[in-house]
Order: C-alpha cells, then structure tokens, then sequence
C-alpha cells in the first residue's frame, strides 16, 4: 500500500461498505460438562484475557477451518478480544480442533494435547468434532473429540460461521462483553 | 541527580514500557489493515498469563536451553541499562562503549541460536541457521554505523554519541546515511519486516519466531520480554538520536524525573507508528535476498565514514 | 631470595624437569617410569609458570640463565619479551601435560607411549629454548628441534593420512628453516654464531638490498610457521592429526613461538621496518583471517575447525602486529603502543581457549569415539560438566564479553577508532580496513564457535556411539575447567594483567583524540565493571522468573514435531547450518559442481540419470603449492642425468669442482 493509503486509514479508519452488526451475544451459562473446571482455569489465567489458540485439523472438510481463517479478517476480527493464533501448541492455551479424528491422526491429536502446557482448553469447532457429525460411526474416524482428549467447549454447526464460533467461544469463556 | 539513580530510573521504565510499545505497535499495523486490533495492553496479560502456565521441557534438550532464557534476558535488560535511552550519564554510561554493546547484542543472539538448536527439531535449526547469519552480517555494518558516529562525536560510548543528536544532525548532514543504516540493522536485529516476520505461522518463513517455538510458560515469557525490551531499546535510541529532547541528566530535577515516563512513553509511541507504517509499505525479503540488505546497510555506514573523514579533514 | 633468584630457579626448573621427562619418556614401556614422566611434565610448567610470573610482575632486569658449549657459547637469556611468552607457554604445557597424563594412558594402542611421551617433552623443551636463546645458532638449533619433533608427533598414530600431513607440514616447516639460516647468515655477514646484539649492530652494515632480502626471508620464515597465507595449507592437515594434547600445544605454543621470533627479529635486528611493510602484513593477516574463518564454518571435523580458527587467529594478529607497525612509523606510538597491547592480549587468550578448545576436542572424541559434526550431538546431556567448560571456551573463542579475547578485540577497535582522528591518509584507511575487516571476520568467528559447540553437545546424538558416550574422567576434563575459567579470569581481572605485559601503555579513553589519552573511567577498566553487570543483569532476570505469581511447575514431554514422530536423523545437521555461508559467500568457497546426465531411454530426454558432484576448486593447495612441487621435481629430474653411472663423468666433475675452488680460493 501507498503510504498516502496508509496515512488515510490510520487517520480516518478503514473504507467499508457496510457497517459491521457484529455483538456476540454472550450468555454466563455453562457449556459443557467441563464448567467448573474451565472456570477454575479462567480465574488463574486472569479471566482469559490474553488467550492464544491452536488451530488443530483432526481430519475436516477444511470448511471449519475457512471459518476460523475469517475470524481473523477485518470484518470479524477476533483479535480485540484477546484472542490470537499460535504456530506452536507450546505456545497454546486454548486448542481448536475440528473434524472427526481420523484414524490417522488420533496419535497426532494426543501428542498436540500432550505438547501443550497445561492447563489447556479444548474446543471442539463444528458437528464433526463434537458428536463426530455425518461420519458418526464410520471405520475411518475415531469420532467425536471428547474420545480422544478432553473437551471443555463444544460449538456445533456444519460449519459454525465465524460469529457462532465467537459465541460458543465468549459464552465459554468471559463475562459478556 | 545520582547517576545510580538514573539508570535504575532508566532500566524500569523501559521494562515497564516495552509490552506497551509491542500493543502500539500491534494495534497500528491492525488499523492500517482496517481492523480494531488487539488490545493496547495485551502483551502484559500475555507475559503475566505465561508465567501461571506449566513449562514443558523437551527430552531432547539440555541445560543450555533452560539457561539460555537468563542470557536472552540478561543482555537485552543489559542494553536498556547501558544505552542512553531515558537518561544520559547514568553509572551505566561509561558501559555503553560500541564495541561493548555490539557484543552484548551478540551474547544474547548467541544464546537464543543455541537454544533453537537445543530442540532437536528443523524448524529450531532452520531459525538459528538464518538468525546466526543475519547477526554475523549485520556485524560489519553495526560497526562502521557505529564509528561513523563516534567520528562525528568525538566519543566511542554511545551515551558520547548522543551529543551529535538533534540540531547536531543538521550541522553534520553527512551522518544521516549511517542513521538510515541503523534504522537497517534495528529492524534486523529485531526481527522486523523486511529480514523477518514477527506475526507469522509458517515455520519457513520464520528467523526469530522459529526459535522460540520449543519453549513454554515462564520461560517463553523471559524470552518474550527479552524481545520486547530489545525493541524498545533500539526504537528509543532511534528517537534519541534525532531528537534527545527531555534525556535526563545529572543536572536535571526532580519535576524530570516525574515527566520521564510519559516523555518515554511519547518517544516510543511516535516511534511505533512509524516502526507499523514502514512495515505495512514492504513486503518481507526473501532470505536469500539478504545479502543486498546487509551490503546496502554496510554501505550506508561506510558512506557516512568516508564523508565524516573528509569534512574533517577539510 | 630475591626476584631475580625466584624467577631463574623457576625457568631453569623447568628446563630441567622438561629433559627428566624426556629421558623417562624413553623407558615409556615401564608404568613407573611413564609417572615419572608425566609428574616431571607437570611440575616443570608449574615452576616455569612460577618463574615467568616473578619476572614479569616484579619487573626483574633482563637474566642470564648460564652458557654452554653445546649451545654455542651463547647464554640463555630471558628479558619481558621471552618472559611473557614462556608465561604463555608454560600455561599452555601445564594443562597440556596435565591432560595427556590420562588421555596417553587411555590411547596407548593409538599413540605407542615410547615415541609420544619423550617426543612432547622434546617439543616442549626445545619451544623453551626457543624462547630463551639469545644466539642465533642456538635459536636455529632449538627451532629445529621444535619442528622435527612436531612432524614424528604428527604422524605418531601411523595412518596414511597423518603420514601425509606430516610430510606437508615438514616441507614447509624446512622451507622455512631454510629461509631463517639463509637471513640469519646474510644478517650475520655470513656467521651463523652472533648473538643478537652484535646482530643489532651487523644490520648497520648491510647494504640496503640485502637488508630487505634478508627481513623478507626472516619474516617468511616466521610467517610459515605461524601459518600465515599462503603459507598456511600445511596447518588445517597437520594440526588435527596429532595426539590432542599435542594439538593443543602446537596451536597455543608453537604458533606464539612462531611471532615470538618473528617480534624477536624485527625488534632486533630492524626497529625501524618501513610503513609499506606495516601495510603489508596488515593487508595479508585480514585476508588470512578473512578467507580462514570462512573454512572454519564450512569444515566438518572438530579438530579442522580448530585449525582453521588458529590461522584465523593468526591471521588477526598479524593484522595487529602491521597496524602497530604502521602507527609507529607514521609517529603514533601512544596508539601503536595500545595496538601492539592488544596484540599480546589476544596472544594470551587465543593460547588458552585454543589449547583448552582442543583438549576439549580430545575429551569429546574420547568419549564419543568419533571427531565428526554429522555424527555427534547430545554430548551436554551425556558429559554435561565437559559442556559447561566448552560453552566457556567456545564464547572466548567467539571473542563474547567478559571473556579476555573480547578485551583484546575491544582494545584493538578502540586504538583503530582513536586512529581515525589522525589526518594521515595511510593511517585512517588502515584503521578503516581493521574495523570492516575484524567485525566481518568477529562475526564469522561467533558462527564458526555456535555451529562447532550446538552439533556436537545440543540435541540429539546422530550416531550410536555418540548415544553411548559417557563423562570423561575427572583428570581429563578439569585441564579443561582450567582453562575455561582462566580465559574467563584474564577478561574479568584485565587491568591488573597489565603488569604481566611486555610493553608499557596507555589506556585509550572513549574520547576520539589522537592526542594524549583522556581521564576518566576508560578502556581496561570497564572490563570488570561488564562483567560485574552482566553477572547483575542475570540475577535480575532470575527474580523476574521468580516473581511472586509465577509457576515452577514443569513436565518432560518430546520435542514438538507437528505429530509425527521425529528422530536424531530429523535435526538439522552442522552442513545444513552453514548452508547460508557457503551461498552468501559462494565465489570464495568455490565449490563446483559437476553435473553429468545421462539419458535412460534414447527416445526420452527427460527420462535421465543424474549425478552430482560438489568439488572444492583448486585452493591455495592445488595452485601455489603443487606447481611449486612440481617445478622441484622436474628440476630434480633434469639433475637425476648427471647420475649417468659413467665413471670418467664423475672423475671429469671432480676436477671441475677441484679447479673451481682452487679459482675462488686464490
């Protein structure tokens, strides 16, 4: 970009076409059977304010992972509320997985899990991971999440749109905002 | 004012300042993109939150990678204490000698190259390969930066250096290809656009990110600052050099000493909004397209010595 | 007893105990008499040490140690000069011998102990004779020595490889030899028997002509030796073929001894060498340093990386001994003197972290039984107090604060700084080719160092027996401990060594006059002042890891491989780290690479077999060397015809020889 361009959007903000109707509408009520250990997390982890997640593919149709990539664009953009995406599951505090594990990448999944400090939340992202979805069942997956790793937030659709997502994640994890 | 006092003024304020100016800097690239941005002072929710995490350390690594967070952090809280960032003749001072601080820098690469290493994974290799070079490269140039200003400034200390600053530049013009050549090598050393890219999730693109990938809680919050707080210092020290306006001395008062954090915080804002917009203008180098950028920073520097020893001579 | 009588028991002890040592070498198969050797070895050092210390810090006048008519009537003497270098050497052969007391014991089947063990006593014994003979037969005699019993060290392992690098470095060692006795014979209008002070005189005499003739072949010998470019190709082939301890006095004794004789020479016999050579050796010491480092990062072995690091270093001091050279003729000496104090510096400290870097090598290849980057590894975890010394010794070798050899870098760049206000032209282009030079060559340095200590101690081992490897004993790795911190000790007590040199000089301040120094806290001092705050920064940085809040929970888990499982063939290897160095720098490495296809089926190109091949080009080895053997041998050849078997030849030469002489004589 131009630094004319720059200068502009700094100074004036950003061009858009419509304005964004975007306002989480959290709710305090307690997702998954996970509750209370992921408000005993919260509370050490100084409310979840700065949360780094860990996007990890157990075996998706990629269409939840477009999701999450939209949560970071300029429309939705997740970063104000604290929330970013890690390349490393050292680094990770929260691990987004979605898909139904495949056979193929239940070892993988474990070690992601074992890889990451802990306390770490799990967030199973979209109808495969959470109940294993149209491949419920199958010989080639495993099925929901919660078989392998433990889950704390479960968020259903196929897939979730990027604002759902936001949903299930602000009504898991923080006072409303 | 006692010079002891200065520097420890000095030390806390850029520790306390350093995650603010990583928000900053954070924030204004996210508005120069079109979006909110995370919080201004989420990097201190971050550091604080990784110090309560569990560490989880490799079976493939020694003790030198559990030393080595001490040294990264060591040498950058070093640099903040020795440079004349917030104060000017601090006890420190005398430590801020060119040589001194190019080694101090070197120390602190050295130890985070080993601990990239120390994980027995490519990616850690990869990073430590490519930070090793680039600070190697960087060396020839840092140093005839740093002789052309010592010439002009008839002192080798940096804190000498900053007597040329301001009104000094205007009176030497041949100095400012050398001030271009340390913008070079402060956005080199801190893994900045366009040798690195600090924001990025593919470990082939990755010098200093990918060294850190193996470490986890406190440790990977020691190492966090570390960054920040190098960031800090090589941003205010820019700033110092063009305008050295509200340095404390020995000589000033009490009234500074109260105005100093806001006076830093000030510096280091400007300097963050210019550190975004030059980022956001240029895409980030191939690495085997550094050679031209080091060159390019090395021949600022010389450029700059040369004409300093001609205006001397004339 | 005074000073003078401390410092000459000392020095002569240790002469002595040298020659006790080497007799009892002889009688290497017996068990006791190899004690005898190796404890007469150590006290030797220790006495020697005691010795040179007294001289030098109690500013004794320069001693006679006592002539003999085996050494040609000329006395031993010992002045600052030979004083400081034996301080050196006696540090060096200390820990050396300290060392080879187990390590011989434990390689006997590698080294035979009847030809090491006196062999190493001889060596060291004729290095001291080096230093203290003040004759130049004696000198020759002792050089000799020194040479020949580093070419049977050399080859003592009897493999093809170490037979062939004995006999590079011997011929070049001759050549040398050859190039001293010839300018020793003109300096000494054709005697070979002056001492150095009618030599002093002698060069008066000489016609200019032979005067330069003559300081060409001296300083080519010394420079050779040294391993100085283009003379230097004998010593990355030599220095790691020897017994490690061996190594590690030939890299920290025999090169100082090298520029020992070289500053004997020049001080001697021309003080008032012109700038052009100043020039001159500075511009070929960077070049060796320069084209030396670059090798160092691209060998595969530990004990050739060393070596290439002892001609780098070599390289560096020579840039020092020319720029000093320069300052003084162009009428600096206030910076020629600082120039010439970090010169002796950075002496010091090469001498002990290379000696204790070799070592270290040889602990390292003893435990892990082998000596190459792409099959070792993991070593901090399996030798981890021999890794703690390394790390010490690889930053010093890496010239890094505190350690001594960044004190002599820093004392350098600050004498080239001050130089760049002096309004000479020849001057301040020199100072600027010293800063480019040593910063690009510093940077190498620390990429050289990293890369040698992260493949052979971090992450995993790449080879079964480096996984099997265990600690080296304890009399094997404390030599390495000393020197470690010895290095370490000589960066952090630097002021207080000034003592312990052989020139006086002024501390350069952070002022940029060429005048008069400035007061003010400056130079030297500031060395215990970094260290003192880097050891505050650290312990800063531990109470931020402790601050109230943070957790001390940890767990072991493996290293993170994106899920599927990763081995030690994974890791990135000591060829790939330097990758970048050998692209950025590729037309002075000069690999070429040979690509040869050939098509499997005719009626499809793209269907091929391919071979590569990576060659080093040429090298100093393949162009100045070989044509230089090659025009020896074809001039050998052209003489093999006067061996035509016929005898009416030879008597026919005889007489031609008898007329000759009879011709010349009257």
């Amino acid at each position: 970009m131009s630094f004319v361009r720059l200068f502009q959007t700094l100074l004036t903000g950003p061009r858009v076409t419509e304005p964004a109707a975007l306002s989480p509408a959290a709710t305090t009520d307690d997702v998954g059977a996970a509750g209370a250990e992921l408000r005993a997390v919260l509370a050490n982890l100084y409310d979840g304010r700065s949360l780094r997640i860990r996007a990890v593919d157990a075996g998706s149709t990629n269409a939840e992972e477009l999701e999450l990539l939209a949560l970071g664009n300029a429309y939705y953009d997740f970063e104000r509320f604290g929330l970013s995406f890690v390349a490393s599951p050292r680094h990770a505090d929260i691990l987004m997985v979605t898909g139904p594990v495949v056979r193929n990448l239940e070892a993988a999944l474990r070690t992601t899990y074992d890889a990451a400090p802990h306390p770490c939340l799990v967030v199973a992202v979209g109808d495969g991971a959470c109940d294993g979805g149209i491949w419920r069942g199958s010989y080639a997956v495993v099925g929901a999440v919660d078989q392998v790793i433990p889950v704390h937030i479960r968020i259903p659709g196929d897939p979730p749109s990027p604002a759902e997502i936001l949903q299930g994640l602000a009504a898991g994890l923080r006072r409303p905002r | 004012m006692n010079p002891a006092l200065l520097t420890t003024v000095q030390v806390v304020v850029v520790v306390t300042f350093a995650p603010l100016a990583t928000g900053v800097v954070r924030r204004v690239k996210a508005f120069l993109q079109g979006r909110h941005g995370p919080p201004v002072l989420l990097p201190y929710w971050t550091l604080l939150t990784l110090m309560r995490k569990e560490m989880v350390l490799s079976t493939s690594t020694s003790w030198v990678f559990r030393a080595a967070p001490y040294v990264v952090l060591a040498t950058a809280l070093l640099s903040a204490a020795v440079l004349p960032l917030v104060a000017r003749g601090g006890i420190a001072a005398p430590l801020s000698h060119m040589v001194v601080v190019a080694g101090i820098w070197m120390l602190g690469a050295v130890f985070l190259v080993l601990a990239g290493l120390d994980s027995a994974g490519a990616f850690g290799g990869m990073g430590s390969s490519r930070e090793m070079t680039i600070s190697a490269f960087l060396e020839p140039a840092l140093i005839v930066t740093l002789a052309s200003f010592a010439l002009a400034s008839g002192s080798s200390t940096v804190d000498g250096m900053l007597a040329i600053g301001g009104r000094g530049l205007l009176s030497r013009p041949w100095v400012l290809p050398a001030l271009a050549s340390l913008g070079l090598i402060a956005l080199g050393e801190n893994a900045r656009y366009p040798v690195d890219n600090p924001a990025t999730h593919l470990e082939l693109t990755m010098v200093h990110e990918a060294m850190v990938l193996e470490y986890s809680g406190p440790y990977l919050a020691l190492m966090e600052l570390a960054s920040m707080v190098k960031l800090a210092v090589f941003a205010l020290l820019l700033v110092n050099i063009v305008l050295p306006a509200g340095l404390l001395t020995t000589a000033t008062g009490i009234v500074a000493l109260a105005a100093a954090p806001l006076v830093t915080a000030v510096k280091l804002g400007a300097a963050m909004v210019l550190l975004a917009l030059v980022e956001s203008s240029m895409a980030k180098l191939r690495f085997y397209g550094l050679p031209e950028y080091f060159f390019g920073s090395l021949f600022l520097g010389l450029t700059s010595l040369a004409l300093g020893l001609f205006a001397g001579w004339l | 007893m005074t000073a003078a009588g401390l410092a000459s028991v000392g020095l002569v002890a240790a002469a002595l105990f040298s020659a006790i040592a080497a007799i009892a070498g002889l009688a290497g198969r017996s068990r006791a008499a190899r004690r005898l050797h190796h404890a007469a070895m150590i006290a030797g050092p220790v006495a020697g040490l005691g010795g040179s210390f007294v001289f030098l810090a109690w500013r004794v006048a320069p001693l006679s140690l006592g002539a003999s008519p085996l050494l040609f009537h000329a006395p031993l003497v010992v002045d600052r000069l030979s004083a400081f270098f034996l301080l050196l050497l006696h540090a060096v052969s200390l820990m050396a011998s300290w060392f080879g007391a187990k390590y011989t014991e434990d390689e006997q089947d590698t080294y035979p102990p009847r030809l090491v063990l006196p062999l190493t006593a001889v060596f060291v014994l004729s290095m001291q004779g080096v230093l203290l003979s003040s004759g130049v037969a004696s000198f020759l005699l002792f050089w000799e020595a020194m040479s020949l019993s580093a070419f049977f060290l050399v080859m003592a392992d009897g493999e093809e490889e170490s037979r062939k690098a004995a006999l590079l470095y011997l011929a070049i060692a001759q050549f040398g030899a050859g190039a001293l006795i010839v300018g020793s014979g003109i300096l000494g209008a054709g005697s070979l028997f002056a001492t150095f002070d009618t030599l002093a005189t002698s060069v008066g005499l000489l016609s200019p002509g032979a005067s330069t003739l003559a300081a060409v072949l001296v300083v080519f010998a010394f420079a050779s030796k040294a391993g100085l470019a283009p003379f230097h190709a004998w010593l990355p082939e030599a220095h790691p073929r020897a017994p490690s301890h061996v190594s590690a006095l030939m890299s920290g004794a025999m090169l100082k001894v090298a520029i020992y004789g070289l500053l004997r020479f020049t001080s001697v016999c021309w003080p008032d060498l012109p700038a052009a050579w100043g020039t001159s050796l500075l511009a070929l010491g960077l070049a060796t340093a320069m084209v030396a480092v670059i090798y160092a990062n691209i060998a595969r072995e530990i004990k050739r990386i060393l070596a290439w690091s002892s001609v780098e270093n070599i390289g560096l001091v020579f840039t020092m001994f020319g720029f000093q050279l320069l300052l003084r003729r162009e009428g600096w000496p206030v910076l020629a003197d600082a120039a010439q104090a970090a010169m002796f510096m950075h002496l010091l400290a090469h001498a002990l972290f290379k000696s204790g870097l070799f070592l270290g090598a040889g602990a390292v290849m003893h435990g892990a039984h082998t000596g190459k980057l792409e099959m070792l590894g993991g070593q901090a975890n399996r030798m981890p107090r021999l890794s703690v010394a390394a790390l010490g010794l690889c930053l010093a070798g890496a010239a890094l604060p505190p350690f001594g050899s960044f004190v002599a870098e820093w004392m350098l760049l600050q004498a080239a700084l001050t130089s760049l206000g002096t309004r000479n032209a020849h001057v301040v282009i020199a100072s600027v080719a010293v800063l480019i030079g040593m910063a690009f060559v510093a940077g190498l340095a620390v990429f050289a160092m990293v890369r040698l200590f992260s493949f052979v101690f971090l992450a995993e081992p790449r080879s079964a027996q480096a996984r099997a490897a265990v600690e080296p004993a304890g009399s094997l790795g404390r030599p390495i401990a000393g020197l470690a911190a010895a290095g370490l000790a000589l960066g952090v007590l630097s002021p207080w060594m000034s003592p312990l040199f052989p020139v006086t000089f002024e501390v350069l301040g952070p002022r940029l006059s060429a005048g008069p120094p400035s007061s003010g806290p400056s130079g030297l001092w500031l060395a215990p002042a970094l260290a003192a705050a880097l050891a505050a920064a650290l312990c800063l940085a531990w109470l931020i890891r402790r601050s109230p809040g943070s957790t001390l929970r940890t767990r072991r888990s493996h290293t993170w491989d994106c899920g599927q499982p990763i081995d030690a063939t994974m890791e990135y290897t000591a060829t790939g780290f330097s990758a970048p160095v050998r692209f950025f720098l590729r037309d002075i490495v000069r690999a070429e690479k040979h690509l040869v296809f050939r098509p499997v089926v005719p009626s499809n190109p793209w269907i091929r077999h391919g071979q590569m091949e990576f060659r080093k080009a040429g090298g100093i080895l393949g162009r100045l060397y070989f044509p230089v053997a090659q025009l020896i041998e074809d001039v050998g050849g052209w003489l093999k015809q006067l061996q035509n078997g016929v005898i009416q030849f030879y008597i026919a030469l005889i007489l031609a020889t008898l007329l000759l002489t009879l011709w010349v004589a009257l």
